[in-house]
């Protein structure tokens, strides 16, 4: 199997490659359905180093990203769905919050 | 330094004593008879908005909207000569729908899949298969039967009415001019839709006030919009215009961002609930935005009678559309404009706010049905609307005019 490629200074998110996920609907379910300590340890990994992730994407066009770029933009993707989970609700998703399966979303993957 | 002075908890009613402080009947307004009265009087009658500009970029860019409350299916399409206009989805032959797919690019017009009747997009009826079985067939006058459309501000609206009483223009009234190029150079960064068990005015209810936000918001979007001087976030000015209204919602300058908003933030991709006050002073809001001109000005809600809420942001917006299918069911659908992503911090900012807002309404959504079952069922006679909810008292103030009317 072909492991995810991801740029070199980031290889310390292979562990979480499993979130490189293209739409948001993916992204969303597996915040959903994940436990709230994995998306915690997601989170902590992540978040010392997002904004050099993020600078380092900002030097790449959003239509010609190399493969690598694109799993850790992808990741980052995702990042922002543990974020909410965990710095407001606490929680991978509020028990009374309406099903996030009747909502439709419209939103551009990260192709 | 003087104290300030502690503000009015009275301040948006007191310019209008006239819609009185009485409970709202909640015996007759919610039931499918009235519905009937909402559907002929109102969503039959007034200015819809229904798209924006941007979803149709190109000529022939269509889509399709369906309104159940007139059982009707409205095409806009951009046509080859670069116009919008408003179709119903009808045949002119038996009737049938000619356009099939939500929306699409049809250069070459829409072909009805019964007998091919084929359209262009500005509605002329191009062809009819064998035509000599119809000799008295015009096709000149034979088009698809338009439907009055009308911009404002990149937003599509269209009338119902065959013979609309009033333009866009004279319908949005007062306000209409004062929004110029607010909404020019954004594009679509998200948009939810979601059907709901709850009556059209029962949606909107939850969405124009700020009263529900230390509570129903308190682990989202609370922290924004209220602060140590203003604990409820209670909203500072209020505009009730003839059938349209507006309120100004307070920021929190204090707010602490969280450490994901710090770095978004920090790489000037700020597009946010939590506004970026120095780009806010400097970025130069149409006159109409933030009408109270608050130094502390985090967004507007701005109610476009009947069913249309748009929230002005510093630099990107929300709009918010009801849809009523039923006296108990609505669609909302929600458009999140913001400017283009120019990189991926950008989009990720795109991101984040989609995704909070997301989770925001989805705090609100629930309460609405269960608001539904209860009024159905009859336990309540009346509901009570705080200074905080003149924009509820209004809207039904205004509902009432149109159905009282001839
Ligand atoms: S109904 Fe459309 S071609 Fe016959
Ligand atoms: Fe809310």
């Amino acid at each position: 199997m072909n492991p995810t490629p991801l740029p070199q200074a980031f290889e310390y998110l292979r562990p979480f490659d499993e979130w490189a996920l293209a739409s948001v609907q993916e992204r969303m379910h597996k915040r959903i359905d994940s436990d709230f300590d994995d998306l915690k340890r997601f989170y902590d990994t992540f978040l010392p180093n997002f904004k050099d992730a993020v600078s380092h994407l900002n030097n790449f066009s959003l239509e010609e990203m190399p493969d690598a770029e694109k799993n850790l933009f992808r990741i980052a993707a995702s990042f922002i769905e543990a974020a909410v989970a965990v710095e407001l609700l606490g929680v991978p998703d509020e028990p009374s919050a309406y099903p996030i399966d009747k909502i439709d979303v419209e939103r551009a993957s990260i192709r | 330094m003087n104290k300030p002075t502690p503000a009015n908890p009275l301040r948006l009613s007191t310019d209008y004593p006239e819609l009185g402080t009485a409970p709202l009947d909640i015996t007759r307004r919610f039931t499918s008879d009235y519905f009937d009265l909402e559907r002929t009087k109102i969503f039959s009658k007034t200015w819809l908005w229904l798209a924006m500009a941007y979803d149709l970029p190109n000529p022939g860019d269509y889509v399709v909207k369906e309104l159940e409350h007139a059982k009707a299916s409205i095409i806009l399409v951009r046509g080859n000569d670069n116009q919008i206009r408003g179709f119903h989805n009808s045949c002119s032959h038996r009737t049938n729908r000619v356009a099939y797919a939500p929306s699409g690019n049809a250069p070459k017009g829409f072909t009805c899949r019964f007998h091919g009747w084929n359209y262009g997009t500005d509605g002329t009826l191009n062809f009819v298969p064998q035509d000599d079985l119809f000799p008295e067939l015009d096709l000149s006058c034979n088009g698809l039967t338009p439907v009055a459309t009308d911009l404002w501000e990149g937003s599509i609206f269209i009338n119902l009415d065959p013979e609309p009483e009033e333009t866009l223009a004279e319908f949005l009234g007062e306000f209409a001019n004062s929004y110029a190029g607010f909404f020019d150079g954004m594009e679509q960064a998200c948009a939810y839709s979601v059907e709901v068990n709850a009556n059209w005015k029962i949606c909107i209810d939850a969405f124009v006030e700020t009263y529900h936000f230390a509570f129903v918001h308190q682990s989202t979007a609370a922290g924004v919009l209220t602060s140590k001087d203003n604990p409820y976030g209670r909203l500072e000015i209020c505009r009730l215009y003839d059938k349209h209204r507006v309120v100004s919602a307070r920021a929190n300058t204090g707010y602490t961002p969280t450490p994901t908003e710090a770095v978004i933030a920090s790489l000037g991709m700020q597009q946010t609930l939590n506004p970026d006050f120095a780009q806010a002073a400097e970025n130069r809001l149409p006159e109409g935005i933030n009408p109270a001109k608050l130094n502390d000005w985090a967004t507007d809600i701005l109610v476009l009678f009947p069913g249309t809420v748009i929230y002005p942001w510093t630099g990107w917006f929300e709009i918010m559309n009801f849809i009523p299918v039923s006296h108990n069911k609505t669609r909302w659908e929600m458009r999140i404009g913001m400017q283009p992503a120019t990189n991926a911090g950008t989009w990720l900012s795109q991101e984040y706010n989609s995704t909070l807002i997301r989770d925001v309404v989805r705090q609100d959504w629930t309460n609405l049905e269960m608001i539904q079952q209860n009024i159905e069922s009859g336990a309540k006679k009346e509901m009570h609307l705080g200074d905080q909810e003149i924009m509820l008292r209004h809207q039904y103030d205004v509902v009432d005019r149109y159905i009282n009317s001839k």
